[in-house]
């Protein structure tokens, strides 16, 4: 019923305006090397400034997100150069593809893929959503700290080959956000008599830093090589020309299987999309080499597919947490949170209560978005890649000038813009020495969070750290942080136990090393 | 000992693990400087702070082991780099009575000597040169406070 209702504020004729604008503009800068949906989604959060109405402004958030995605794909397929490493699984096999001259093919299975998957898990959303801010609401301070815990550690266990690097990461960030005035006492913290730093650093400041001004430094140092060249569309008629039947066959699999596993994996605070898309990405890679294919690693369709689907899907998931517990999983959620908090709302269980018909709205935009991900961007595919034929010094050059108009429009003030620089040079160095970068922001949005709730579980039990521990659920989602932490040795130690010589010491979700 | 380019780009991570020890002991030492009358209680303002920053410290250092492990862990190394860390939180410790220009000068001339030059005047003025223009730059341009310290400036 209320979902009928959220299609038809959608449908109105100027939120519909605005959806197709949000993927228009969504697409043009997702497009861009090295900026993924989060970056896009906080560099354009000032447009919608002068909404009156948040509903309009979340409907074209979520085309912009839709957008943002599927240009991130477009570049991660034709360049190899993922905006975020939820993308980084899809570059593998996406770029071999388009490198054997298979670009549409890729691109295609990728657009509709993320359509499959987005469908299924934004109706998945509609039903789960309601119940779980139900139950929400009996969670308590300790149970808020417990999810943060563990929502930081599964990420940072399950990326990237070294678990120091990635505590580091996780604890950079987690000092980023200690920065300013405490949330509970007022005091300021390691502001450095600087005035600017007592507002704290804000997320978009920090993803602007670690991705945008990171990610442009770190191009700039290797620019000279002139490594990645655009790998060519090959030409196609507009009808069949996409998807040949055989990838149809060998694509709505691994869609489906993407999907299953995207929205769960979101929907747990387990920090978006990176697992599942690598997950995804393994399963398949597992499966072919299973059936003696040895495709993969040479352009396998099911490689871009997978983990595509599980991508967008995962966001869906990760809507489950941020709008029934105000709790941000992921650095687009993030932004989302933000873009929440610019209107005076508050995501979490009383949400579905006070601003039920945002709410829905919100979630009939996914839809929407979705379709007009599909009508627009499919065809319209030989456009964007126009941009990427833009010279490499100009187009970075055009991403530090939007970095920094974006930064300054949010904060109007040059001192922010510094700062933004700053951790963009820390972006830079981790970026260059293997740090992984999703900790950092994990740490930076759910650090305040879990030490406010963590010290109010703490004033209830006059000091005393038995009341954590004593909770059931509480105890069980700490116990499930301890399990992501040592899992990725499991295989290992096991081997060891059976008294086998091993390969790695540590499973990994990532391409790296 | 490894191929030069893996060392070239290992020196380098070593730096910036020593940077990032640096940069937590700092942090460390500010944790006193939270006020509040909670002082170091669990429930008060210091508390998970200095979690953060000990386990930003203590995973530094293991870090900068573990390169120090890749790289073979010659002895003149190890002792450079020793040499650089002691600097470098020593740095952290005098820079606040000290002041920044002073303290930012000393310990560029040690680090330039540490790293092997035999240069000192060269390195003075580099330094006090150096020093004075972050100083005034920040200070009067960016209006971010640095510790002026003993040094009427």
């Amino acid at each position: 019923m209320d979902l009928i209702e959220g299609f038809a504020t959608v449908l109105q004729p100027l939120n519909l305006l605005f959806a197709a604008l949000g993927v228009t503009i969504g697409t043009l800068v997702g497009v861009l090397p090295g900026i993924g949906p989060a970056l896009t989604i906080a560099l354009l959060l000032p447009i919608t400034f002068n909404f009156d109405d948040p509903t309009g402004a979340f409907i074209m958030f979520a085309g912009i997100y839709y957008g943002a995605m599927y240009g991130g794909s477009t570049t991660s397929i034709l360049l190899n150069t993922p905006g975020e490493s939820a993308s980084v699984a899809t570059a593998i096999e996406g770029h071999q593809m388009a490198r054997n001259g298979r670009a549409r093919a890729a691109l295609a299975t990728a657009a509709i893929g993320s359509f499959v998957a987005g469908v299924i898990s934004t109706v998945l959303l509609a039903f789960v959503a309601a119940p779980i801010g139900a139950l929400a609401v009996k969670f308590q301070a300790a149970d808020y700290f417990a999810l943060a815990v563990l929502a930081m550690v599964s990420v940072t266990a399950l990326l990237g080959a070294s678990l120091v690097r990635g505590l580091i990461s996780l604890v950079l960030g987690l000092f980023l956000g200690l920065v300013g005035l405490d949330q509970v006492t007022g005091q300021v913290r390691f502001t450095f008599g600087a005035p600017v730093l007592t507002e704290g650093i804000g997320i978009t400041i920090v993803i602007v830093g670690l991705f945008a001004i990171g990610e442009v430094l770190h191009c700039a140092s290797r620019v000279r090589s002139g490594e990645d060249t655009i790998a060519p569309l090959e030409k196609a008629s507009l009808r069949t020309g996409y998807l040949s039947r055989s990838d149809w066959a060998r694509s709505w699999r691994p869609w489906l299987r993407g999907a299953a596993i995207g929205f769960p994996f979101g929907a747990l605070p387990a920090g978006g999309a990176e697992v599942p898309t690598f997950l995804s990405y393994t399963y398949e890679k597992r499966r072919a080499e299973r059936a003696g294919r040895e495709d993969f690693g040479h352009g396998a369709i099911e490689g871009v597919a997978g983990p595509e689907a599980a991508n967008n899907a995962s966001f869906s998931g990760v809507l489950v947490p941020l709008l029934t517990l105000g709790l941000p999983t992921s650095a687009t959620a993030a932004v989302m949170l933000a873009a929440f908090q610019i209107f005076n709302l508050q995501p979490g269980p009383q949400l579905f209560q006070t601003s039920s018909s945002l709410v829905w709205a919100l979630i009939a935009s996914l839809f929407v978005g979705n379709v007009l991900l599909l009508v627009l961007n499919l065809p319209l595919i030989q456009i964007w890649v126009k941009v990427l034929l833009v010279p490499r010094p100009l187009l970075y050059g055009g991403i530090l000038v939007l970095a920094t108009l974006g930064v300054y429009s949010l904060s109007g003030n040059v001192l922010q813009v510094f700062l933004a620089y700053g951790i963009g040079v820390l972006g830079y160095f981790m970026r260059r020495y293997d740090f992984p970068i999703a900790p950092v922001i994990l740490g930076v949005i759910l650090g305040p969070m879990m030490e406010t709730q963590l010290r109010r579980a703490l004033v209830v039990s006059d000091g005393s750290f038995t009341a954590i521990v004593t909770r059931p659920l509480t105890l069980a989602i700490l116990l499930l942080a301890v399990v992501a932490l040592v899992l990725p040795y499991a295989p290992g130690v096991l081997a060891r136990v059976r008294g086998r010589r091993i390969e790695t010491r540590k499973l990994v979700f990532s391409d790296e090393d | 000992m490894t191929a030069p380019a893996t060392t070239a780009s290992t020196r380098g991570e070593l730096a910036f693990g020593l940077v990032l020890v640096a940069l937590g002991v700092v942090a460390l030492t500010q944790v006193r400087a939270i006020a509040g009358n909670e002082g170091w209680a669990v429930s008060g303002p210091r508390f998970v702070p200095l979690l953060v920053c000990a386990a930003w410290v203590l995973l530094s250092v293991v870090y900068v082991v573990q390169v120090f492990r890749r790289l073979g862990g010659s002895g003149e190394f190890d002792r450079t780099a020793a040499l650089l860390m002691a600097t470098l939180i020593g740095y952290a410790y005098v820079v606040i009575p000290l002041g920044y220009v002073l303290s930012t000068a000393v310990s560029f001339v040690l680090t330039a000597r540490i790293l092997g030059s035999r240069k000192v005047v060269r390195d003075v003025v580099a330094g006090v040169v150096m020093a004075l223009v972050v100083y005034f730059a920040f200070t009067e341009l960016l209006s971010i406070r640095l510790p002026r310290g003993v040094l009427p400036l």
